[in-house]
């Protein structure tokens, strides 16, 4: 069974992979969170994210090739599914609506 | 590059992520973590960096990494586990005589071995229902005279050890010292009187044994003189359904109190007794008696006592040792030495002499446990065997199963299983068998019935499995070996080329084995049988035909006597304090002229019509003669044995006549000299012995009322002198049994011996017997076209009936020239080592049984063979 919204960690998850194109495996996810929007997420709560999203089929994942570093263990590199990129874009457009009813008054009032 | 190699992260860490982690995930999360910590040894340092890794792989040990696959393999296992019970349920029936070899040989020696798991089961909880039992110990007792030491170890204890013990040593929680009436005792409330088996127990009983009161005060029910505590069972038989609380109750003339009520001691009890009375009573009654308090009457008193917790049993045991030099210091001639024997290494326990209640000896129980692993080895035996030799046809199966990609595991796995359903349905059969066993069982011996009752209980039925289990793994472990290192090139390319010959050698040794145990195991019976009946037939030196013996209760056997002379068919009546040749001993230290040298001569207490009624006869003297009441001559006379003669070096019969000798502190004059007899069973020699006239004023005499009766009808005259029994006592059922009919319930033990071997004797040889056709109905098969083409160019029956039992015969011979010294030797020097007085075994009792084995062998053999040479060449060589 498919939620049908995205939880907010999960869209995060999932906007950073596309911020990252073809080069998002879980480490540079991890930093790129860090730097992107300073958040902090340990990389066990990413993994275990990406597995999820992963089985909900929100993303597909293919391993890389070997490389020197990390002692010569192939990345595991993360893309977004149909599904996944219409998940975020769902959720980017329920919040557009959102936004764009806000009444420019009260916006006035909260800034 | 050096410090590259100390900058890998721990290498356990990573083995134990490889293990856990599913192959999927673990190449990029093992990438993942590694380039963490190689980013952390840079930033923070290596120490902390391999820290963090550590915890890196601990944090990842969750639900997601966790190998799925695991569970794929289960399945796997189980379709596979499918597939190989359903190959050997194909397997046996598409050979029905393999397995009905296999599982009729199982069955019938697994029933054998099953009956002692539940007996054994059984035993281990004799005695286990005590509190603390496993800190409750008895004392025993050994004791040496003259520095001689006797090598035989008693239950009983002196009463005075009880009473040291108390006052000198610590770490003793509770003790009780009890004393056991070998007669029943009568009790009687009012006009009803009931023997019951009582045992004198000192106050502490019921904190060292917890045996569970019904009423009373389990802290001074015995406290009090004249106390008593029934069983539930006994105080119905005396009180009915009243409450038998604070009634009084007479025994000899002295009035008790019933100040409990204990349930029946259980099944599981080694100590079994119909009421307790309070010791004081008994030490009151014996106080002035030279025996009670003597350190060195140690025949009659029993010690149990529970030790403090973590009290070391060792210490208290040196202390004992330090009591008992105290006490043989104050005692001429003797030593005692005192052991702690713990209460539930009683029973089964170590042989005892003066055992309180039942005993059963582990040794034997030892023995039976190894013969019966014997023959189900020998079950397991068949089982290898066939399937090796039917190795050749499955081999292509297990080729075929290897080149699909089975390992040598999952081929040793399908052969172990295949045993295991084997051994499984051979269970089931075994389990009816069982119940048949032990209906059998208890025939065996009557005690059995009140130890043990061997019901199947779900403990048990866990143990038959488990072992059932085992078996099938023991008899499948080779075959299953041999066909998990199979190669399969060699198996494929050509069959034929399969190297079974090296097992071949295997293989007849499993079946020289086999025949080597079935016939140690006849030789056995038959020699042990012959000396059984050569123990009955024995020529004892006196006459035991047409004798019944009455056993009295303690009564003076007069007016019975009196009665009894009036039945016309009893020709003559003697008393006797016991009955000779049965296995009982009594004995007293005699001296003749030297004062320092004395010797135990047994003896036995009886009137002037004794020695002729047996028929012992006289070399000089003659008979007591029956004279005036007071203090006649009779009673200073002694008739003694020829080696009596010879011990005290008194020379010829005649020279011996009128010697005095000191017997038991009393002169007596040696008034006849008999020719040797025996006094004890065959096991032991014949010694010194002496007869001594007692009357019926003593006590002691009231053993034994010996009737020579002169009938036809035995029933009238038994009813006869039963009647004259109940006019005399009504209180007690007669006892009465002929002399032969006792001589054989003496050698009972041999008897049951004789049977539990002879049962596993025959076990073992069906199941040798089984095997071997198994064996030759395989060899003729193999060799059948061999067998029609040497037909063809004219062979006879007979050359080709040589050909095929040739081996097989050489193989028998073998076995018989291994088993029948080795039985000989064990049988003669082992088993009988101590029997005084052997039965002679010639060629004809060794060979009866090995014949008759062979025999059957030999019919297994040419049966088999005679078809396979008698069967038409042309139907065999025409598909050829």
């Amino acid at each position: 069974m498919k939620r049908a919204n995205l939880g907010e960690f999960e869209e995060i998850i999932l906007l950073t992979i596309a911020t990252l194109d073809n080069r998002a495996y879980s480490v540079a996810i991890v930093d790129q969170l860090a730097t992107q929007i300073k958040r902090k997420a340990k990389l066990g709560v990413v993994h275990a994210m990406l597995n999820r999203l992963e089985k909900k089929g929100f993303i597909q994942s293919e391993l890389g090739d070997p490389t020197a570093e990390r002692g010569g263990k192939r990345k595991r590199y993360y893309s977004l599914t149909a599904s996944g990129f219409a998940a975020v874009r769902k959720s980017k457009e329920s919040r557009e609506v959102l936004w764009n009813s806000i009444p420019n008054l009260v916006l006035e009032k909260l800034k | 590059m050096n410090s590259s190699h100390k900058n890998l992260p721990p290498k356990w860490a990573t083995r134990f992520l490889h293990w856990y982690c599913s192959d999927q995930l673990v190449e990029d999360l093992e990438g993942d973590i590694n380039e963490f910590y190689q980013r952390n040894v840079i930033e923070v340092g290596l120490r902390k960096a391999k820290f963090i890794y550590v915890m890196d792989v601990f944090k990842f040990f969750r639900p997601y990494t966790v190998q799925k696959l695991k569970t794929n393999n289960n399945m796997n296992n189980l379709l596979l586990f499918r597939n190989y019970f359903r190959t050997s349920i194909r397997n046996m029936i598409g050979n029905p005589l393999f397995s009905l070899i296999n599982i009729v040989g199982l069955a019938i020696s697994m029933s054998v071995a099953l009956l002692l798991i539940a007996f054994l089961t059984e035993t281990q909880k004799i005695d286990a229902f005590h509190q603390d039992a496993d800190r409750v110990y008895r004392i025993n007792n050994s004791h040496s005279y003259l520095g001689r030491l006797n090598d035989t170890r008693y239950a009983s204890t002196s009463a005075i050890t009880g009473l040291r013990m108390q006052e000198s040593i610590a770490g003793i929680e509770s003790l009780t010292i009890m004393r056991l009436i070998h007669r029943d005792s009568d009790f009687s409330n009012g006009d009803k009187t009931v023997p019951l088996s009582l045992l004198w127990a000192s106050d502490e009983f019921f904190d060292v044994l917890s045996f569970e009161m019904i009423a009373g005060n389990p802290q001074t029910a015995l406290k009090e003189m004249h106390s008593v505590v029934l069983t539930d069972e006994s105080a119905k038989k005396l009180f009915g359904d009243e409450s038998a609380m604070d009634k009084q109750l007479v025994l000899n003339d002295e009035t008790y109190t019933v100040t409990g009520v204990v349930k029946k001691p259980p099944m599981h009890s080694h100590l079994k007794f119909e009421a307790l009375g309070s010791y004081v009573t008994h030490a009151e009654a014996m106080k002035d008696h030279e025996r009670f308090d003597s350190w060195t009457y140690m025949w009659s008193y029993y010690v149990y006592f529970k030790i403090e917790e973590g009290q070391d049993p060792e210490v208290i045991q040196s202390r004992l040792f330090q009591l008992s030099e105290e006490e043989n210091s104050k005692v001429e001639n003797y030593e005692f030495i005192t052991y702690m024997q713990p209460l539930l290494a009683i029973m089964p326990g170590e042989n005892l002499n003066n055992e309180i209640g039942s005993s059963m000896d582990t040794t034997m129980i030892w023995a039976l446990v190894i013969l019966s692993f014997v023959v189900v080895l020998s079950a397991c035996f068949n089982y290898t065997n066939l399937s090796l030799a039917r190795s050749m046809r499955r081999s292509l199966e297990v080729g075929v199963r290897k080149v699909n990609g089975a390992s040598g595991f999952q081929v040793w796995l399908q052969f172990i299983t295949e045993s295991t359903v084997l051994s499984i349905i051979a269970l089931i059969a075994a389990s009816g068998l069982f119940v048949v066993l032990r209906s059998y069982f208890f025939t065996i011996d009557d005690s059995l019935d009140d130890l043990v009752t061997l019901q199947i209980t779900p403990e048990i039925v866990t143990y038959f499995i488990g072992f059932s289990v085992l078996v099938g793994f023991a008899a499948g472990f080779f075959p299953a070996m041999f066909f998990s290192k199979l190669s399969v090139f060699k198996v494929l390319k050509d069959v034929s080329k399969v190297k079974i010959l090296g097992k071949v050698n295997f293989r007849k040794v499993l079946i020289l084995v086999q025949y080597v145990i079935s016939l140690i195991f006849i030789v056995a019976v038959t020699l042990t049988y012959k000396q059984y009946r050569h123990a009955l037939n024995f020529n004892l030196g006196y006459a035991t035909d047409n004798i019944l013996n009455i056993k009295l209760f303690g009564e003076d056997a007069q007016p019975l006597i009196n009665d009894l002379q009036q039945i016309p068919e009893i020709q003559n009546i003697s008393t006797s304090s016991m009955v000779t040749s049965l296995g009982s001993y009594w004995s007293e230290y005699t001296k003749y002229q030297d004062p320092l040298d004395s010797a135990s001569v047994y003896h036995n207490r009886i009137d002037e019509n004794y020695l002729p009624i047996h028929k012992h006869e006289f070399l000089a003297g003659g008979n007591f003669v029956k004279g005036s009441e007071s203090d006649s001559a009779e009673n200073n006379q002694i008739i003694v044995n020829e080696a009596f003669l010879k011990r005290f070096d008194m020379g010829t019969p005649e020279q011996a006549l009128g010697e005095l000798v000191t017997f038991g502190g009393e002169e007596k004059v040696i008034h006849g000299v008999l020719k040797n007899f025996h006094y004890g069973k065959v096991e032991s020699r014949i010694r010194s012995f002496g007869f001594v006239y007692g009357r019926q004023k003593h006590e002691f005499l009231r053993g034994y009322v010996n009737l020579l009766v002169n009938t036809s009808d035995i029933f009238s005259t038994m009813n006869k002198i039963e009647k004259a029994w109940k006019e005399y006592d009504d209180v007690h059922p007669i006892r009465a049994s002929f002399y032969n009919d006792q001589i054989k319930a003496a050698y009972d033990d041999n008897a049951s011996m004789i049977a539990v071997i002879g049962v596993l004797a025959v076990l073992a040889i069906t199941i040798a017997s089984m095997g071997l056709l198994g064996m030759v109905v395989f060899t003729t098969e193999t060799r059948l076209k061999e067998v029609s083409i040497r037909k063809v160019l004219g062979a006879t029956d007979y050359n080709l009936l040589y050909l095929l039992g040739r081996g097989f015969m050489i193989l028998l011979i073998v076995a018989a020239a291994i088993a029948i010294p080795v039985s000989y030797y064990f049988i003669n020097s082992v088993v009988l080592a101590d029997v005084a007085y052997k039965a002679s075994f010639g060629v004809f009792d060794i060979g009866i049984g090995v014949l008759a084995v062979m025999l059957l062998a030999l019919l297994a053999i040419s049966f088999e063979s005679l078809r396979a040479a008698r069967s038409n060449p042309a139907n065999i060589l025409r598909s050829e």
